[in-house]
């Protein structure tokens, strides 16, 4: 059981140390806004493979 | 017209003859006008086109802003440069300004990124934050580099209006206790966990005792941060009710925890009896989640209701001996001149000093057409002058125009509406008496049987009897119905609506801009020769574009206008214009007659004509359309039994024509706000009603019915004082807000009768003293769980 000891203690740390990010999170507006960041991965991701297109498309060809 | 084709930006149908396309990845796109083009052109340069991928199209989302509409914003937006207004919403800090502006016609995340993006671009810009959730942009800029009007222009760009806003005082302590209520809800989330894994442990028959006496101190360390900081908000509202001298659902709740926590506590010092620390917080971590969800369905509909105050800067341009000069509203007194350009709306009462005007009144009388006005006669504050800038000589300043008038009789109308009685809150209040009495009388009666088994029996009544299930049977079916009518355009200022919405047997309907789209429109057309009817809308087009009458409007819509040699506008008639070598005429039948002599109108109740000299080539109906759904609104009204009247400014003649085309009850017409409120307080009095309109003028009776809808269209007192804003725009919105409160209603019925079933069988169970504490919460758990669950099925969506 000496393992126990060790381990709960661990735990509590542990706690402490989420609850200290929940807590961090939540000060720095992580919780503001829950429907858009996860679009964000998406509509940034070929941005800018679109704005070479964008302008390529300016230059006229020779 | 072609409804195939529609805007690729806004989705607006695309008018004959129009061909304009804008390059979208290699693919033209068609586009409905010239503003749409640059709208979509910006958002292409700007590298954005992903925008268009991951838009919403959700056809519930209401209609996209019309950039046309946006193109004529541009130039009262340098007011917002002042800094005399910037006052009001603008932080300044040596050079780095920052403000939080109201976003309409956003829809979806992918908005906001453009928005985001579009912003990030800008020179100038620092910093730029963009919510989806309120629709809010936060943005920091370099006072020296750019200015606010700047800013504002740039999101019109990309087809948003973006305005500062009146915040509510109430949003700052929402937005503090949303984030206290996510970390306390995170705390007990978190803690609950830990207990649970905790007592499995000590569920174990077999454990030494050393291990036991271990495990109790590790769940006393995660239990006592949720007794002290998470349970804190339960402890306030109960020690509120009580110092009021009356009772809430906190009072049991609390003291529940109480008895739990400082029992388990007592038991873990003594090394005696046993513990109930994952109850505790168990019990925390459920009400918390239903206090949240709660929570966030009010701030969503106050911070809605934040953004319709728009700040607009009243502004008027005052004649001085230097000139035109623009002064604050506020400071205009009786006998300054003023100036109003076309499409202002008139800030104070005034007399017209100009020839003559068109003034636009619908929001304050309902009447649906422009009103002429010449030279002496009054303009009141809150009409919109429709042409040429007129000049008119101030009479009331702000606080004694005929729109504060109206605005007093809102106030007033308010404070007499009658309240919805929450039948929840009634039968809680007894309910927790009960429940109190209840757990005294056990206490004492067990206190003479078996002294030492009387404090665990009383801890198991407080818990089993918890009003938890009972606390969460209207709220979480209320958050859900208001939150599935949000998902589909229907916003609610007041969820109580939904209880008041079932006794309602009558409904009243204002005319213009409730069944009426409240614009003009081409209803009908006749042509000499049907083969030319194309030519006719070119020339008709062009013609019209040279008239400012609102009437001429659609017609510029119609088609891609004609070339013109020579075009002269005869103010109040008509258009005369040449194209090729033939000359024609557009106007009133007056007009035409003028040139051709008698002829008779070959339409019934056209009104525009089109003429060459041979005669009479063409000839348009056009009025306020009806209402898309107006039809299948007021047929499903009568189906259902309501009863249907139309309150309306509007004159008898048109009243009656619409009222007789829908089948209406009853028609009341040429009514002024005060009349309107007399009539409603009239049919009030056999039951309660339902009020919808959007005008000024149907503010008090909004304020005054027992439930009232607006459209998001609609005017922003009118929007004040309703209950629900429609933003999608359907008038068979009142379909589905009736069905929903149906069923809200027999939701919460099924909830109470199982809360209250629960209950009645456990209290007895629990007072003979068979129920040990454990058991009690687990059965309290899951009944709150069979109630919310009940109210989730709320959340589905209506198929049609």
């Amino acid at each position: 059981m000496e393992y126990l000891h060790i381990m709960v203690p661990v735990a509590v740390l542990i706690v402490v140390a989420i609850i200290g990010l929940l807590f961090w999170a939540v000060r720095t507006g992580q919780f503001d806004d829950l429907e858009r960041q996860g679009y964000n991965i998406l509509l940034d991701d070929e941005a800018p493979k679109e704005q070479h297109k964008a302008t390529g498309k300016k230059q006229p060809k020779p | 017209m072609n409804n195939a084709q529609h805007c690729f930006h806004c989705f607006q149908p695309i008018p004959r003859g129009v061909n304009i396309t804008a390059q979208v990845a290699g693919i033209n796109q068609p586009m409905c006008c010239y503003g749409c083009q640059a709208v979509t052109e910006t958002i292409v340069e700007q590298g954005l086109t992903h925008f268009y991928k991951y838009r919403d199209v959700d056809a519930n989302q209401g209609p996209a802003l019309i950039p046309e509409e946006l193109a004529g914003l541009d130039e009262q937006l340098a007011a917002y440069d002042d800094t005399e207004i910037q006052k009001e919403f603008v932080l300044t800090q040596n050079n780095h300004s920052s403000a939080s502006l109201a976003v309409e016609g956003m829809t979806c995340a992918a908005c906001a990124w453009l928005i985001e993006r579009q912003l990030g671009n800008h020179a100038g810009v620092e910093k730029v934050v963009v919510n989806a959730t309120t629709d809010r942009v936060h943005v920091t800029w370099e006072s020296e580099n750019t200015t606010l009007s700047a800013i504002l222009k740039s999101i019109h760009r990309v087809g948003y209006k973006a305005l500062p806003f009146q915040q509510a005082d109430i949003e700052e302590q929402y937005e503090r206790q949303r984030r206290s209520y996510i970390r306390r809800l995170g705390v007990a989330g978190i803690a609950s966990m830990q207990t649970m894994m905790v007592a499995v442990g000590l569920y174990y028959d077999d454990i030494d005792s050393t291990t036991r006496l271990y495990f109790w101190w590790v769940s006393l360390l995660f239990t006592a941060p949720v007794f002290v900081y998470s349970c804190q908000p339960f402890f306030k509202n109960a020690w509120r009710a009580l110092r009021s001298k009356s009772l809430n659902m906190d009072v049991p709740v609390s003291l529940a925890i109480i008895f739990a926590f400082f029992a388990s506590f007592y038991a873990t010092i003594t090394d005696t009896g046993q513990v109930y620390y994952e109850c505790v917080t168990m019990f925390a971590f459920f009400l918390l989640s239903g206090r949240y969800l709660e929570l966030l369905a009010r701030q969503k509909a106050i911070t809605n209701a934040a953004n319709l105050m728009k700040l607009i800067p009243a502004i008027a341009e005052k004649q001085t001996t230097e000139g035109w000069q623009k002064v604050m509203v506020k400071h205009l007194q009786p006998n300054d001149i003023i100036q109003i350009r076309p499409g202002e709306a008139i800030p104070v009462d005034g007399l017209l000093l100009s020839d003559q005007g068109w003034c636009d009144e619908a929001q304050l009388t309902g009447e649906s057409r422009p009103i002429a006005k010449r030279a002496g006669d009054i303009i009141y504050a809150g009409s919109i002058n429709q042409e040429n800038p007129i000049r008119i000589e101030v009479t009331h300043t702000h606080q004694n125009t005929l729109l504060a008038g109206i605005i007093h009789l809102q106030d007033e109308a308010l404070g007499q509406k009658p309240r919805v009685v929450q039948l929840a809150d009634r039968v809680s209040k007894y309910f927790v008496l009960a429940t109190l009495i209840i757990a005294t009388g056990t206490y004492i009666g067990w206190y003479f049987v078996a002294p030492e088994k009387a404090f665990w029996t009383v801890l198991a009544v407080l818990v089993a009897t918890c009003p938890c299930a009972l606390s969460l049977a209207a709220p979480t079916a209320m958050s859900g119905a208001v939150s599935r009518l949000n998902q589909s355009g229907i916003l609610l200022k007041q969820a109580n609506v939904l209880a008041a919405l079932p006794p309602i047997k009558t409904i009243c309907f204002d005319k213009t801009g409730t069944l009426t789209e409240g614009r003009f429109s081409i209803l009908n057309h006749w042509s000499l020769y049907p083969a030319q009817q194309a030519e006719n809308e070119a020339i008709a087009a062009a013609l019209e574009f040279a008239s400012e009458h609102p009437i001429a409007q659609p017609f510029r819509r119609l088609a891609q206008p004609a070339q013109l040699n020579e075009v002269t506008n005869i103010p109040g008639l008509g258009v005369v214009g040449s194209v090729g070598s033939e000359q024609y005429r557009i106007g009133s039948l007056e007009f035409i007659q003028q040139l051709l002599g008698e002829i008779e109108s070959p339409l019934p109740q056209a009104n525009v004509f089109l003429a060459s000299k041979e005669g009479l080539i063409a000839a348009w109906r056009v009025d306020d359309e009806l209402r898309r759904d107006a039809e299948e609104t007021i047929q499903w009204c009568h189906a259902q039994g309501f009863r249907t009247i139309m309150l309306t400014g509007d004159n008898h003649e048109r009243a009656q024509f619409i009222g007789n085309q829908l089948g209406l009850d009853n028609v009341h017409a040429q009514l002024k706000p005060t009349d309107k409120l007399e009539l409603l307080r009239t049919l009030q009095q056999h039951g309660p009603v339902l009020m919808v309109g959007d005008g000024i003028n149907d503010a008090p009776v909004l304020a005054q019915a027992n439930a009232s809808f607006t459209f998001a269209s609609g005017s922003d007192l009118a929007q004040a004082g309703s209950d629900v804003v429609i933003l999608n725009g359907e008038l068979l919105a009142i379909r589905r807000l009736f069905d929903t409160a149906t069923q809200v209603r027999k939701v919460i019925r099924q909830n109470f009768a199982w809360a209250l079933g629960y209950n009645g069988i456990i209290l007895p169970l629990a007072v003979a003293g068979f129920i040990g504490p454990l058991w009690a919460m687990l059965g309290m758990s899951t009944s709150s769980l069979i109630v919310i669950s009940n109210s989730l099925r709320l959340l589905r969506r209506q198929r049609y």
